[in-house]
């Protein structure tokens, strides 16, 4: 046949067929999955804050690092993100390598917490699990891992606090807001957030999310679904796809004031590379973050694109920059077979850093 | 796993020898139906056999289940149907990509519209969405309101006109800002067709030829993914997005308002009140945090009996005990104010050199707050009967 379609009826019919297959296989594989469990690795509170809570992950073995590790994640995203299941978990594998990790869960911001601002997430519930920390374990600074927002957070945090981050890692954290393929900044730039936030108090999760799907919306609302038919008769497959949806509309809202805040200072006027960010009164120069800095992005990140995270290099105080250029997208960098490569090197980092 | 859906498996037997039963007539040539309704029947009548038996098992998988029904049952159902009328004969990326825009809806076709407009579900509230929601509200009010949207308002009801008057303004606002939006997609939509019609005549080399239905709904989607993305990183895109995002805040806001007014009649508190009442609690707890000592804040919320440090991280550092301070605040203090001051000279002035700000401040060292005198203990009351 020429042209480029080149598809004879039975075959066209077979492959009706075999989605018809996968459908009816698929009716059984759904009615014998049992609850998808997410958030493998056993932890204890520590802390707490509010909703704010300071969780201790406990390895099989004792960790080995002198040093604990705060992990700090964006609000849009829930703890076992980064401990999703058995053999996907970015916390296991910094178990495994002797690390002591601690999670801050920012929980589920409600209408009494609207008025939570960035002072409160950075100073007040970062800067008291750092506290508490410091504390627990007798030293001066300790590690801190920023994910996302979470990784801006902890670059103000740093900025702020030098004194008390040994080593700074930040993990697809976006810098500067306003390179050229950064399609969120993009659709941020013009909105009105005084007038949003004043509006919808919270901003509802559910719109984050419908903002994030937009970004790729056929991929992401149409392909990804079509594809689903290929693991139907997949237990396994089928249990790894359920845990992701969940992984990725488990979303709490986000607290009016800190969205305000964030947006305005970053989003529209690209505070970390212009200047002008503030948290609370205190005034954030990336030039005062001196300690050691590890800064991981993904190569096919369409929410942070990479350029936004290299941006650091040129900002932080610090003599002592190191780069991990991740081949993957912005979830593939923890849930991916490839990402057991990052605890690895987060763990080699530090350990060169530990004396 | 088929036996255990029991049913749904004879449904699917069933609906597979009628699906072939009907191919077969097709390719001899007395079908009662072409090749491309064959195909989208057959799809389209699995898909609803498939998700009905599946969301009936109640384990919570209605939004997969909704998201995939809607997905396949129209926009890749549609594909297998262009693919159907090309299955067995020559063809040309031409000819396709036309079928394409045919089964979409012809020349207007704006896909992007209708697949944006399908993004809803319980909860979410996007713009259409929203719209939909309220036009019954708005639409009550909207024909009286429409004539007078520019008469000034008098008498005892004054204040209530204005508020429907700028309700009514905000809605016009937003349908059209929304209708600018749907017609920016309209334009990514031609964009994505024509892009579609370009990969298709790479692939019209043999051994670069699709060869499923699947494949040729691939090839749509990386098409209409690259004209998206295009539109969505540009000015024109920003202006008409925020535009509209800023148009559904102004009409929320005000049905917000009326809402809000109406629940004051019936003693209800509203969200201007709530709010106020939560401010001061966040601004309370910020004083108070400010009012104590460095450090304490983070012992106040620990729980009574905090865990210990790991056994090694312990043994290494014996002081390592809950609770305890850390062992050089005054140093950590010190260290703050040298990292602070340093970079000014050195390198931050160099680094924030293009900040258009251009005055880069020495970061004062944050004194921690006074403590607050202990607030005398009031005196008892003196009950009179």
């Amino acid at each position: 046949m020429n042209g480029p379609l080149n598809i004879s009826p039975m075959e066209l019919a077979e492959e009706m067929s075999k989605v018809q297959r996968k459908l009816a296989a698929g009716i059984g594989t759904l009615r014998n999955l049992e609850d998808v469990h997410f958030g493998v690795t056993t932890r204890e509170e520590v802390w707490r804050d509010g909703k704010v809570v300071l969780y201790r992950y406990r390895g099989s073995k004792t960790p080995t690092a002198k040093v604990p590790l705060l992990i700090s994640y964006a609000l849009v995203n829930r703890p076992y993100m980064v401990d999703l299941q058995e053999d996907r978990s970015m916390v296991k594998g910094l178990l495994e390598h002797g690390q002591d990790v601690y999670i801050i869960d920012w929980g589920y911001p409600d209408r009494s917490d609207r008025f939570l601002t960035l002072e409160d997430y950075i100073e007040r519930f970062i800067g008291g699990a750092m506290d508490y920390l410091r504390n627990a374990h007798g030293l001066d600074a300790v590690n801190l891992l920023g994910i996302c927002q979470g990784g801006v957070f902890s670059l103000c945090y740093a900025a702020l606090n030098p004194g008390k981050v040994k080593n700074l890692i930040t993990m697809v954290t976006p810098v500067d807001f306003h390179t050229s393929d950064n399609m969120l900044s993009n659709w941020n730039r013009d909105i009105d957030v005084d007038l949003l936030v004043d509006t919808l108090g919270n901003i509802p999760a559910d719109m984050m999310n419908l903002t994030y799907l937009m970004l790729k919306p056929w991929r992401l609302f149409a392909q990804k679904y079509v594809g689903m038919v290929d693991i139907l008769d997949d237990k396994k497959a089928m249990e790894d796809f359920l845990r992701m949806e969940k992984w990725i509309f488990d979303s709490p809202d986000q607290a009016g004031e800190a969205f305000r805040e964030f947006n305005q200072q970053f989003f529209q006027r690209n505070g970390f590379v212009n200047g002008g960010v503030k948290v609370g009164d205190a005034d954030v120069h990336l030039g005062l973050v001196e300690m050691p800095i590890l800064n991981i992005f993904a190569e096919q990140d369409h929410l942070v694109p990479p350029d936004a995270s290299r941006a650091l290099r040129g900002l932080a105080g610090t003599d002592d920059y190191t780069e991990l250029s991740f081949k993957g997208g912005h979830i593939g960098i923890y849930v991916s077979s490839r990402a057991r490569q990052v605890p690895e090197t987060i763990h080699d980092w530090l350990g060169k850093r530990s004396r | 796993m088929t036996n255990s859906s029991g049913s749904g498996s004879n449904d699917f037997d069933a609906l597979a020898r009628q699906y072939w039963g009907m191919w077969g007539d097709a390719m001899r040539g007395a079908a009662p139906k072409s090749a491309a309704e064959v195909g989208m029947q057959g799809f389209q009548d699995a898909i609803k056999t498939w998700t009905g038996q599946a969301g009936g098992g109640g384990h919570g998988f209605d939004n997969v289940l909704g998201h995939f029904g809607r997905q396949n049952g129209d926009w890749f159902a549609q594909m297998q149907q262009v693919a159907a009328q090309f299955a067995g004969r020559d063809n040309s990326a031409q000819d396709i990509a036309n079928a394409w825009r045919q089964a979409l809806g012809g020349a207007g076709a704006n896909p992007f519209e209708a697949l944006l407009g399908g993004m809803r579900g319980p909860g979410l509230e996007g713009f259409e969405q929203w719209s939909e929601a309220a036009k019954p509200y708005l639409q009550g009010m909207r024909a009286e309101a429409m004539s007078a949207l520019s008469t000034p308002t008098f008498g005892f009801t004054r204040e209530h006109q204005e508020h429907l008057q700028a309700l009514a303004k905000a809605q016009l606002d937003f349908q059209d800002t929304m209708s600018a939006y749907n017609a920016l997609m309209g334009n990514v939509s031609k964009e994505a067709y024509s892009r579609f019609e370009s990969k298709l005549a790479e692939r019209e080399e043999p051994g670069r030829q699709i060869n499923s239905a699947r494949a040729l709904f691939d090839v749509w989607i990386d098409a209409a993914e690259e004209a998206f993305a295009e539109s969505a990183l540009s000015l024109e895109y920003r202006k008409v997005y925020g535009a509209m995002v800023n148009a559904q805040m102004r009409l929320r806001s005000a049905v917000q308002g009326m809402a809000e007014q109406a629940a004051g009649t019936m003693g209800m508190p509203g969200r201007t009140e709530m709010d106020s009442a939560h401010r001061k609690i966040a601004e309370l707890e910020r004083q108070l945090r400010r009012m104590q000592p460095k450090g304490e804040h983070a012992a106040a919320m620990a729980p009574a009996n905090p865990v210990q440090p790991a056994k090694a991280a312990a043994a290494s550092t014996p002081a390592a005990k809950p609770g305890k301070t850390a062992k050089s605040a005054p140093k950590t203090a010190k260290k703050t104010l040298k990292a602070a001051s340093k970079p000014v000279a050195r390198k931050t002035m160099k680094k924030v050199a293009r900040a258009p700000t251009k005055s880069i401040v020495k970061p004062a060292p944050r004194k921690p707050a006074k403590p607050a005198k202990p607030a005398k203990p009031a005196k008892p009351a003196s009950r009179k009967r």
